[in-house]
C-alpha cells in the first residue's frame, strides 16, 4: 500500500516543489545582493498569471511553437516518475539514466527549433548557442554517467541511489565527478557562468532568446517545464552523489526525514548556485568550451583515480 | 525445389536480417519514388531509372543472399554499376558526370580490394563456398587474419564511407535524384556493414583485441570529422551524406567494440554490442531515408538544394515538414524514437567496459565513447539546423515561396517511413530481443547462456516504459488542456522584432551562421575560411573545405594526372601497337597469378 503512495507523492513532490526551489532560488540572490526580493512564492503566481493570459503567437510560426510547449512540459513531467527523490530501493526495475537525460533533452531540442521558428534573430542566436554548448556538454554526461557505472555497476539511478546510499565512504573521484556533474547542471539548465537567466539583454540571451516571441499559456509551459528539469538535475546530483538519509525502507518515520533531508541538501545545493551566480560573471561564448573541457577532464581523472584506488 | 534454393542461398539470421532490412526500406521509397521521377519527365528516361533501380534493389539483395565469394562479387559489382548509372542520371549537369566519376573510382577500388581479399580467401581456405570458410575460420593463422582484416577493412569501409575513402559520400549524394540517395545511404551502406559483419565475424572467427581498437578509433574519427564537415554545409543532401559517414562512423566503432569484447571472451557484452551496431543499422536506415526523401520532396518542390534560400516551407507542405521532424527528433535521438534506442544502447556498451578490460584500454574506449557522445550532441546540433532554417521560419528567396504541389505518394513514402521511426523506437524491446538472438548467432556463442542480470538491465524495457509514460502524460495533458480551453485561444501577429520595425525575411539566421560557434572551434579540422570583401558593399564569405579531400586525395589526382600527360607518349594511334600493348599486359598478368597461387 504505501509503496503506491510512494509512487505518488515522490513525483508530486518535485511537480508542486519546483516553482517554490526557483523562488528560494530567486530569494537567496536577492539576500546576498541586499535586497528584500520578492516572495519566496512569486514563481507561482507568475505562473498562474501567464496561464490567465491571452497569448500573441507569431504568423512566422508553425506547429512547433503551438503544440510544442506542451511537449517540453510532457518530457519533465515525464521525467518525474522514474527518478528517485526520497525512497529507493533494488526493486524498480526501470530509470535507466540515460533514459532520463534524454528525455530531458526533448526540451533542449523544442525550445531550439521554437527559437528558429518565429523568424527572429534573437531566436536563431539563441538556439545556435543553446545547441553548441549542450553538445560540449554531452562527453561530461558521458563520463559522468560512465563513473557511476563503475561505482555501482548500474544504469538504474534507483539502484545507484541505493548503493551510494550505503557505501560508508568515498574516494576523491567522487568529488570530482560530482563537481564535473555539477558543472555539467549549470551549462544544461541556463545558470550562470554559462548564460544569464536574470537577463534580457540581446547580446548575452540564450535561453530567454528562444521563448522570446512566447507568451501566456505557452511560456508558463516551457518555464515550468525549465524549472522542473532544474530540480530533476539537482535532484540526481543530490541523490546520486550524496543519497545520505534517503529512505530504503518502507517505514513513515523514515521516509518523513529523508523528506526533509532532501528538501535540506537542495536548498544547500541553490544557496551554491546562488552564490556562484552572485560572485561570477557570465562568461563569453567562447569561453565556455573551457569550462565544459575542463569538466570533461575531471570526470576523466575521476575514473582514472576510481580506477587505481 | 525449395531445398536446392537453400543450397545456393545463406540463409543463416545475418542474411535474413539484412534482407529484411532492405525490403522494409525500399518499399517506402519505391512508393516514394513513383511520385519524384515525375519531375524528370521532361528531360530524361523514366523507364531507366525505374529498371535501374529494380537492378540495384535486387541486386543488394542477391549480395546479401550469396553464399559463395564470386557470385558475391558478381552481385556486389552489379550494385556497384547500377548505382553508378543512378548517380549520373541527371547527365545533363557536367558537375554530376564528374562526381559520378568519382563514386565509380572509389567503387572500384573497393571491389578490386574485395576480389584480392576473396582471392586470398580462395589461397588460403581453397574454397568458394561461404560455410566451408566459416567451418575454416579458426585454421587461418594470424598473418593471415591481419591481412584479411585490413582488406575488409579497405574494401567494405570504402563502400560504407569510413575515413579516409569517405570522400565519394558527399559528392554522389548531392548529384544523384532524391531516392536513390535514400536507398544508396539508407540500404546500400548497409550491404557493406554486412559484408564486413559476414568477413570480419564469421570468416575469421576470433581475432585478436587490437583488430578491434584500431576499427573502434578508425569509427570514432570518420563519426566526429565527419559530422564536423555536415555542420558546416549548406546543401542538405551534402550534410546529410556527411551524416551518413558520421552514422556508419558509429556502427563500425560499436563493431570493434564488439570484437574487443569478444576477443578478451566477454560474450555477453560482445553480444550487446553487436545487437547495438546492427540494429542502429537498422534505425540509421530508416531516418536517413526519410531525410532524404524529405529533402527530395524540398527539392521537388522548390528546386534548389541550398537551405539558406529556403524556410517557411511548412506552410505549403505541412505533411512533409511533419514527416521531417519526425526525421530530425529520431537522428537527434528524442526518445521515444527509434534513434534513441539505439544511441543508448550504443553507449551503454561502451559504458559497460568499466571494470571488465585491462586499464589502459578501458581508457582509451571510454575516451572514444565520449567522443562519440560528443558526436551526438554535434547531430542534435546539425539536425536542428537543417530542419529549423528549411522549414522554419520565414522564406529567405522567392524560390521558397513558388512551391510545386507534392504528389500524394511521395507523401505516403515519407509517412510510411515516420511510421518506422516512431514503431522501432516505442518497441525497441522486441526487436532488441530478436537481434540479440541474431547476434549470439553471429557472435557464436552457440547454447551458452548468457548473463540474464546484463541482458535485463540492457535499455529496451526502459524505453517501453518511458515511451508508455510520455504517451500517458501527452493524453492526460491534450485533455486538460481540451477541457480547459478557452473560446479564443491565441491572436496571431506580427514576430516581436524589439522595437523595430522593418524585419525582414533575410535578417533571419542562416545556416552557416547557426553552425558558426562551431566552426570556430573545429577551425582547423574543417579548413573554416571567412572573408571580408569591400566592394560597393560589403560582402561577408564563409566557406570550408574537407581537409581529407585537400591532403590527401588532391595531391594523388594530380600524380595520376601527370603521369598519364607522361604516357600519352606511348599512344602512336597504330591499332596493332595497342594490341602489343594488351598482349603484353596479358602475360605479365598471367604471370603475376601463376607465382601469387
Amino acid at each position: 500500500m504505501l509503496i503506491y503512495i510512494v509512487y505518488i507523492l515522490q513525483p508530486l513532490l518535485i511537480l508542486l516543489l519546483a516553482p517554490l526551489f526557483m523562488g528560494i532560488l530567486g530569494k537567496v540572490k536577492a539576500c546576498f545582493r541586499g535586497y528584500t526580493g520578492p516572495s519566496v512564492f512569486q514563481v507561482y503566481y507568475d505562473i498562474a498569471k501567464l496561464m490567465k493570459k491571452d497569448e500573441v503567437i507569431s504568423k512566422s510560426s508553425s506547429f512547433v511553437t503551438t503544440i510544442g510547449p506542451l511537449f517540453t512540459l510532457v518530457a519533465a513531467v515525464s521525467c518525474t516518475f522514474i527518478i528517485p527523490v526520497f525512497y529507493t530501493s533494488l526493486a524498480f526495475s526501470f530509470g535507466n539514466i540515460f533514459v532520463i537525460i534524454f528525455t530531458l533533452g526533448i526540451i533542449k531540442f523544442i525550445t531550439s527549433l521554437i527559437g528558429l521558428d518565429s523568424a527572429s534573430t534573437f531566436g536563431g542566436m539563441g538556439s545556435s548557442r543553446e545547441l553548441f554548448i549542450s553538445m560540449l556538454a554531452e562527453p561530461i554526461m558521458f563520463v559522468v554517467i560512465t563513473f557511476l557505472f563503475i561505482e555501482t555497476k548500474s544504469f538504474n539511478i534507483f539502484t545507484i541511489a541505493y548503493a551510494n546510499s550505503t557505501q560508508l565512504s568515498f574516494g576523491p573521484g567522487h568529488v570530482l565527478a560530482a563537481l564535473a556533474f555539477f558543472i555539467l547542471l549549470l551549462a544544461e539548465n541556463a545558470r550562470m557562468p554559462v548564460d544569464n537567466p536574470e537577463t534580457h539583454l540581446e547580446l548575452t540571451m540564450v535561453h530567454e532568446a528562444m521563448i522570446l516571441d512566447l507568451s501566456g499559456k505557452r511560456l508558463a509551459y516551457i518555464e515550468l517545464a525549465s524549472a522542473i528539469k532544474f530540480v530533476l538535475f539537482l535532484t540526481i546530483l543530490i541523490n546520486g552523489f550524496l543519497p545520505y538519509g534517503i529512505a530504503t525502507g518502507l517505514n513513515l518515520l523514515t521516509m518523513g526525514t529523508a523528506i526533509i533531508l532532501f528538501i535540506i541538501k537542495l536548498i544547500g545545493c541553490l544557496i551554491v548556485i546562488a552564490v556562484i551566480e552572485t560572485t561570477m560573471a557570465k562568461f563569453r561564448l567562447f569561453r565556455v568550451p573551457e569550462l565544459l573541457t575542463f569538466a570533461f577532464a575531471l570526470g576523466i581523472v575521476s575514473i582514472i583515480i576510481n580506477h587505481y584506488a | 525445389m525449395l531445398e536446392s534454393f537453400y543450397n545456393i542461398m545463406m540463409t543463416d539470421w545475418l542474411s535474413i536480417f539484412f534482407v529484411a532490412l532492405i525490403i522494409l526500406i525500399s518499399i517506402p521509397i519505391c512508393l516514394f519514388s513513383i511520385g519524384y521521377v515525375k519531375e524528370y519527365r521532361q528531360n530524361y528516361s523514366i523507364k531507366y531509372i525505374y529498371s535501374m533501380m529494380t537492378f540495384f534493389i535486387l541486386s543488394m539483395i542477391g549480395v546479401v543472399f550469396s553464399n559463395n565469394s564470386i557470385v558475391f562479387m558478381i552481385f556486389w559489382e552489379i550494385m556497384s554499376m547500377t548505382s553508378f548509372f543512378l548517380v549520373i542520371y541527371e547527365y545533363k549537369n557536367k558537375e554530376n558526370l564528374s562526381s559520378g566519376i568519382m563514386y565509380f573510382v572509389m567503387t572500384h577500388i573497393s571491389g578490386l580490394v574485395l576480389m584480392i581479399m576473396f582471392a586470398l580467401i580462395y589461397k588460403y581456405t581453397n574454397s568458394f563456398d561461404f560455410k566451408e570458410i566459416m567451418e575454416y575460420s579458426n585454421k587461418f593463422t594470424l598473418t593471415q587474419k591481419t591481412i584479411i582484416f585490413i582488406l575488409a577493412i579497405i574494401g567494405f569501409g570504402a563502400k560504407a564511407g569510413l575515413m579516409p575513402l569517405h570522400a565519394w559520400l558527399p559528392k554522389a549524394h548531392p548529384s544523384a535524384p532524391s531516392n536513390v540517395s535514400a536507398l544508396m545511404s539508407g540500404v546500400m551502406l548497409k550491404v557493406a556493414v554486412y559484408g564486413f559483419i559476414r568477413t570480419a565475424f564469421m570468416f575469421l572467427g576470433d581475432v585478436p583485441y587490437s583488430y578491434g581498437i584500431s576499427l573502434m578509433i578508425i569509427g570514432t574519427l570518420t563519426a566526429i570529422i565527419s559530422i564536423l564537415n555536415a555542420s558546416a554545409q549548406r546543401n542538405m543532401k551534402k550534410l546529410l551524406a556527411y551524416s551518413s559517414a558520421e552514422n556508419i562512423g558509429l556502427i563500425f566503432s560499436v563493431l570493434g567494440l564488439a570484437i574487443i569484447f569478444k576477443s578478451y571472451g566477454l560474450n555477453t557484452l560482445a553480444v550487446l554490442a553487436l545487437t547495438a551496431g546492427l540494429f542502429h543499422a537498422v534505425n540509421h536506415g530508416i531516418f536517413k531515408s526519410l531525410l532524404f526523401t524529405a529533402a527530395g520532396s524540398v527539392l521537388y518542390s522548390t528546386g534548389t538544394k541550398n537551405m539558406n534560400e529556403l524556410g517557411g516551407l511548412y506552410k505549403k507542405m505541412k505533411f512533409a515538414t511533419f514527416c521531417a521532424f519526425v526525421g530530425t527528433a529520431a537522428i537527434s535521438a528524442i526518445p521515444p524514437l527509434n534513434g534513441f534506442a539505439s544511441e543508448v544502447a550504443i553507449f551503454m556498451s561502451f559504458i559497460q567496459v568499466a571494470g571488465k578490460i585491462d586499464s589502459i584500454w578501458m581508457i582509451v574506449i571510454i575516451l572514444c565513447g565520449s567522443i562519440l557522445a560528443l558526436t551526438s550532441g554535434a547531430v542534435m546540433y546539425v539536425s536542428v539546423k537543417s530542419f529549423g532554417i528549411t522549414y522554419l521560419g520565414e522564406p529567405r528567396s522567392i524560390k521558397a515561396q513558388n512551391i510545386h504541389k507534392v504528389p500524394i505518394s511521395m507523401n505516403i513514402g515519407m509517412g510510411l517511413l515516420s511510421v518506422y521511426a516512431i514503431l522501432f523506437g516505442v518497441l525497441s524491446k522486441f526487436i532488441f530481443e530478436y537481434i540479440i538472438k541474431i547476434s549470439q548467432d553471429i557472435i557464436n556463442v552457440g547454447n551458452i547462456r548468457l548473463d540474464e542480470n546484463t541482458l535485463q538491465n540492457f535499455v529496451g524495457f526502459d524505453i517501453v516504459v518511458m515511451a508508455s509514460i510520455i504517451i500517458s502524460v501527452t493524453v492526460v495533458f491534450l485533455l486538460v488542456n481540451y477541457i480547459t480551453r478557452k473560446n479564443k485561444t491565441f491572436k496571431v501577429y506580427d514576430t516581436w522584432g524589439c522595437g523595430f520595425n522593418e524585419a525582414k525575411p533575410y535578417m533571419q539566421y542562416s545556416g552557416s551562421g547557426f553552425t558558426q560557434p562551431l566552426s570556430k572551434i573545429a577551425t582547423s579540422i574543417i579548413g573554416y575560411k571567412k572573408t571580408v570583401l569591400k566592394e560597393e558593399t560589403i560582402f561577408f564569405r564563409q566557406h570550408t573545405t574537407d581537409m581529407i579531400e585537400k591532403y590527401l586525395y588532391n595531391p594523388i589526382i594530380s600524380l595520376v594526372d601527370y603521369l598519364a600527360i607522361k604516357i600519352t607518349k606511348i599512344h602512336y594511334g597504330q591499332i596493332q601497337v595497342y594490341i602489343a600493348y594488351i598482349i603484353m599486359s596479358l602475360i605479365i598478368a598471367v604471370v603475376c597469378v601463376v607465382k601469387f597461387i
